[in-house]
């Protein structure tokens, strides 16, 4: 009976022993990310019975069990998506927070009034070259800023989404690594496993992967019934089964498009990936946030365009000119506003009228009141503007080969360009001031790039066909511009002012509420893992404690070896 | 519950994190004075900065635009100012020259008196000012007023039954006038008997004897007509048919130049006021006619028309008061929008310093209580290496 002590203790040496281990482990492992602090589990032998007396065998380390709680964990993963979504969202706003201007330097809107102002300034003195020149210097600082603008926001648009081919990467790399360790988990564990002797680390090591995933695209794990691994995208989609991978790639570009995220063995579309992580807000980023921007950019470039250039188009300079070339170029045989014209605002052709007013050598209007030149929307032709134009004594017209309709006068003669009640002249840029359609193609036109006196002030006298050079109709039809609900491109009617300071409260407006939901997320983010450590945070005194129990109950074993082994050397004493 | 000794560092650092973002963010508003400077950190608000600053912009231009149109009026009204003193100077010369006692002579000089007095009128009435003429309207470039050369005009002749006289042409003609003349010969087809104009009035003080080949005719209203008769003097009947005269200009005269449009000042996106008086106001050729007249009857020694020539003067002259005043209303006017407009800016720089401007009290709180709360975080993280059982084993 005495080596049954001996044996006893024995076990608790072994148990206490063990159990130091998995208290160094957790020491050892405080500050490793997704460690889940373990536990060893302690149990006593089973009794050995001798006639009526159950006597205890010792003890045994029966498992180690790491401390997690599954809920948090889940919370923690979807908080991961959400919050690295709203981060890449702020981090993508702010890379742009330059093109919206500062109170230092406003950007488009200080261009914006200073273009109109510079306006104001030559409709208050038509005569004054300086003046044009300074209306071409500011319409050059606007179109410069539309075109940062522009140009940054296409580039945060390709670096979007080039950023996606990098976060793919990433992704296939964990979607590899997470098979991986369900792999060494099934081979460690077993098939069926019951949770004894689980692969506690392994199992961490996949919960971080995982956490790691969820920052990229949002992933729920589908627990089955067969203990197998199942990880999907939020909408169903396979990504990875036990070892089994399905990887991320790029799909075929598309023509003024970005290509789609498939899934690499079977070339399908993967969906569920925009509802949260990095490639989420990307693809936000990419299609919606910057896209809206340049939309809207492009809206406030195709009203500023199209609305002075109405304006600049009815007007005329003193003395009339010599000729004039479109800037559009139209099919001659089809209607001015058929769908097929290619000049970007001829679907704004309707029908109408313009004059054309000839000078002779004298100055005089050769007739007073001008020839009217008549539009049908639908019917009218470019070809069938030259031939009206050509039937008016003193002027020639004709379409070239590219498309472009001159106008010239006849020697001694000169011309001008009045009441243009259909937007013929505005849409194919005849006598017009910008050139382009939009943000990205906004320019001034040809003419007056080369000579700023091309600018036009006055508006010729549509009875007596005079057109004085104190005559300012023309740019202050354009200073009425600045402040005037216009729309020529679907879009609601608003002032060109309100377009502009209202993109930059759109951004700011975007980045409040990223900014929010970031900071949101955030505190989510640390209040679950500060739950999580609550639970399976290795606290060092409570394990120095945990230390010198094993350490005492240890010494309390080797002592009873000790007087076991004294009791046994009393009783060889006395057989000797 | 349950602490791991990560969260007590983590909490720590978190908490460390925050400060330092209200440090930043304070020690941004204070070197700016503002609240915020882009629209990342304040959407709403920076719409409203926008939104001032156009309107303080717009205010500007409305300030420089009413400066523009005052400084025109205001050139307008100097020389408007010496027209007056013109047509002043005319009446008393018109008072004195109605006496009786003075001679020719003297009239002689008080014409040649007269005669500069009329082009330091018209001086003023040409008047450009940044080289803009200022009283033609928009064209800006023409000089107001112009002393006309003779123009004979063009002429059309309408044979009656007498066919033979033709090519009826108005030639040496100071005095031209656009009229309609019916031309009629005597019973005797050897005289041209009367020609009247539209006003019905016959215009020969006596018949004037026709001869084949070319005529000169001189009628009484300073006109001379140049008439070819191919006929035989007695052998035409009475009726000779009429002369339509379009066109003529007759020397001295002074017409009006420039356009029939205002020069406008755009004030604002909406709001234009004219910024000049125009010479086709009745007033200018009013006063420079009444000068003329005067003038005349100075040169031709006629009393009766120099009284008659001293009611014109008068007034013409008010009828250049008028014009002064109307300047003058106007600077009134625009000194009121003026104002109204510097109202406007004073109010929207102070909305926008009220609605930009930092709290700088508050902020400066709030820095020194983020200072303490550092302080006291970095002293927690240095003492808590030594607050360890590891210590004490």
């Amino acid at each position: 009976m005495i080596f049954d002590a001996l044996s006893v203790a024995g076990s608790s040496l072994k148990a206490q022993q063990k159990a130091m281990d998995v208290v160094s482990h957790n020491i050892a492992n405080i500050n490793t990310a997704g460690y889940s602090r373990q536990i060893a589990d302690l149990a006593s032998a089973a009794p050995d019975k001798l006639g009526d007396l159950n006597f205890g065998r010792g003890v045994n380390l029966t498992n180690i069990h790491r401390i997690t709680d599954p809920v948090i964990d889940q919370a923690q993963t979807n908080n991961s998506s959400q919050l690295s979504y709203w981060q890449t969202v702020n981090t993508g706003l702010v890379s742009v927070e330059n093109i919206f201007g500062s109170l230092q330097s406003t950007g488009l809107t200080s261009s914006l009034d200073e273009f109109f102002t510079s306006w104001q300034q030559l409709a208050n003195n038509p005569q004054d070259p300086a003046q044009k020149i300074n209306v071409r210097a500011k319409s050059d600082a606007i179109i410069t800023n539309m075109g940062n603008m522009q140009q940054q926001l296409a580039t945060a648009q390709t670096t979007s989404d080039l950023k996606i081919n990098q976060s793919i990467t990433t992704t296939n790399q964990l979607l590899d690594s997470i098979a991986s360790l369900t792999q060494q988990i099934n081979r460690q564990e077993g098939a069926g496993n019951s949770g004894v002797g689980a692969a506690n680390d392994l199992h961490d090591q996949r919960d971080l992967a995982m956490r790691e995933l969820a920052k990229i695209i949002p992933v729920q794990q589908v627990h089955t019934g067969d203990n197998s691994f199942l990880l999907q995208t939020l909408d169903g989609d396979l990504l990875v089964q036990d070892a089994s991978v399905q990887h991320l790639a790029r799909g075929n570009a598309v023509p003024g498009a970005f290509a789609d995220i498939v899934v690499a063995e079977t070339g399908s579309v993967v969906s569920g990936v925009n509802r949260g992580g990095e490639i989420g807000a990307l693809i936000e980023l990419r299609d919606n946030t910057f896209n809206g921007y340049l939309n809207d950019l492009n809206s406030i470039g195709a009203n500023l365009i199209f609305s002075v250039n109405q304006a600049h188009s009815n007007s005329a300079p003193a003395g009339g000119q010599l000729s004039t070339t479109a800037e559009q170029a139209s099919n001659g045989t089809l209607a001015l506003n058929d769908p097929a014209q290619l000049a970007p605002f001829a679907s704004q052709i309707q029908s109408g009228s313009f004059k054309v007013h000839v000078y002779d050598a004298a100055g005089l209007p050769t007739p007073a009141g001008g020839t009217t030149i008549t539009v049908t929307a639908g019917t009218t032709t470019m070809n069938d503007i030259a031939t009206n134009l050509n039937a008016v004594a003193g002027v020639t017209a004709t379409v070239d080969a590219s498309g472009l309709l001159n106008i010239s006068a006849a020697a001694g003669s000169t011309f001008a360009l009045s009441d243009d009640t259909s937007n013929t002249l505005a849409a194919y840029e005849i006598n017009s001031f910008f050139h382009g359609s939009n943000a990205t193609s906004i320019a001034i036109s040809s003419d007056i790039q080369v000579n700023a006196s091309a600018i036009n002030t006055g508006q010729v006298n549509t009875l007596t066909s005079s057109i004085s050079t104190g005559d300012n109709q023309g740019a202050s039809a354009i200073v009425a511009l600045q402040d005037a609900a216009i729309s020529v491109d679907g879009t609601a009617s608003s002032s060109l002012h309100n377009r502009t300071a209202s993109l930059s409260t759109t951004y700011g407006t975007d980045v409040s509420v990223a900014s929010q939901q970031e900071q949101y997320r955030t505190v989510e983010a640390e209040s679950l893992a500060s739950q999580r450590q609550s639970l399976s945070g290795v606290n060092v005194d409570e394990e120095l404690i945990e230390m010198i129990k094993f350490q005492r109950a240890y010494e309390a074993s080797a002592k009873i070896i000790t007087t076991t082994n004294q009791m046994l050397d009393s009783l060889m004493g006395l057989i000797r | 519950m349950r602490i791991s000794t990560s969260q007590i560092y983590n909490n720590l650092l978190t908490g460390i994190q925050n400060q330092m973002e209200i440090q930043n963010r304070a020690n941004t508003q204070v070197s700016s004075g503002t609240r915020f400077q882009t629209p990342a950190e304040a959407g709403l608000d920076y719409k409203l900065s926008l939104d001032i600053r156009h309107a303080q912009t717009s205010t500007q231009g409305s300030i420089d635009a009413i400066t523009s149109a005052e400084s025109r009026l205001g050139v307008s009204q100097m020389a408007l100012a010496d027209m007056e003193s013109v047509m002043l100077r005319s009446e008393s010369l018109a008072v004195q020259q109605t006496n009786a006692g003075l001679t020719a002579q003297d009239r002689a000089a008080a014409a040649i008196e007269v005669g500069h007095l009329i082009d330091r009128f018209m001086e003023n009435a040409n008047k450009t000012w940044n080289g803009q003429s200022l009283f033609s309207g928009t064209a800006v470039d023409k000089p107001a007023f112009i002393n006309n050369t003779f123009s004979a005009g063009t002429t059309a002749y309408t044979p009656g039954a007498n066919t033979s006289i033709t090519a009826i042409t108005q030639t040496l003609n100071p005095n031209a006038v656009n009229d309609t003349y019916a031309i009629t010969l005597d019973a005797t087809g050897t005289n041209i008997s009367s020609i009247t104009g539209t006003a019905g009035t016959n215009l020969l003080a006596a018949p004037v004897p026709l001869a084949t080949g070319a005529n000169a005719v001189s009628m009484n209203n300073g006109v001379e007509l140049s008439i070819s008769y191919n006929g035989i003097p007695d052998t035409v009947n009475q009726a000779a048919g009429s002369l339509a005269v379009s066109g003529a200009i007759q020397q001295g005269t002074i017409t009006y130049n420039g356009s029939n449009d205002d020069r406008i000042i755009t004030v604002t996106s909406t709001q234009q006021v004219a910024s000049n008086i125009r010479g086709d106001n009745p007033g200018f050729l009013n006063a420079i006619n009444a000068l003329q007249n005067f003038q005349t009857a100075l040169q031709a020694n006629d009393t009766a028309a120099i009284q008659t020539s001293l009611g014109e003067l008068t007034t013409a002259g008010d009828g250049v008061v008028n014009l002064t005043s109307e300047v003058g209303a106007r600077l009134n006017y625009l000194q009121s929008y003026r104002t109204s407009f510097e109202d406007m800016k004073i109010h929207l720089d102070r909305q926008l310093n009220t609605h930009e401007a930092v709290d700088l009290a508050a902020v400066v709180t709030e820095l020194e209580q983020s200072n303490i709360t550092l302080q006291a975080s970095y002293s927690q993280i240095a003492k808590l290496g030594s607050l360890s059982l590891v210590n004490y084993l």
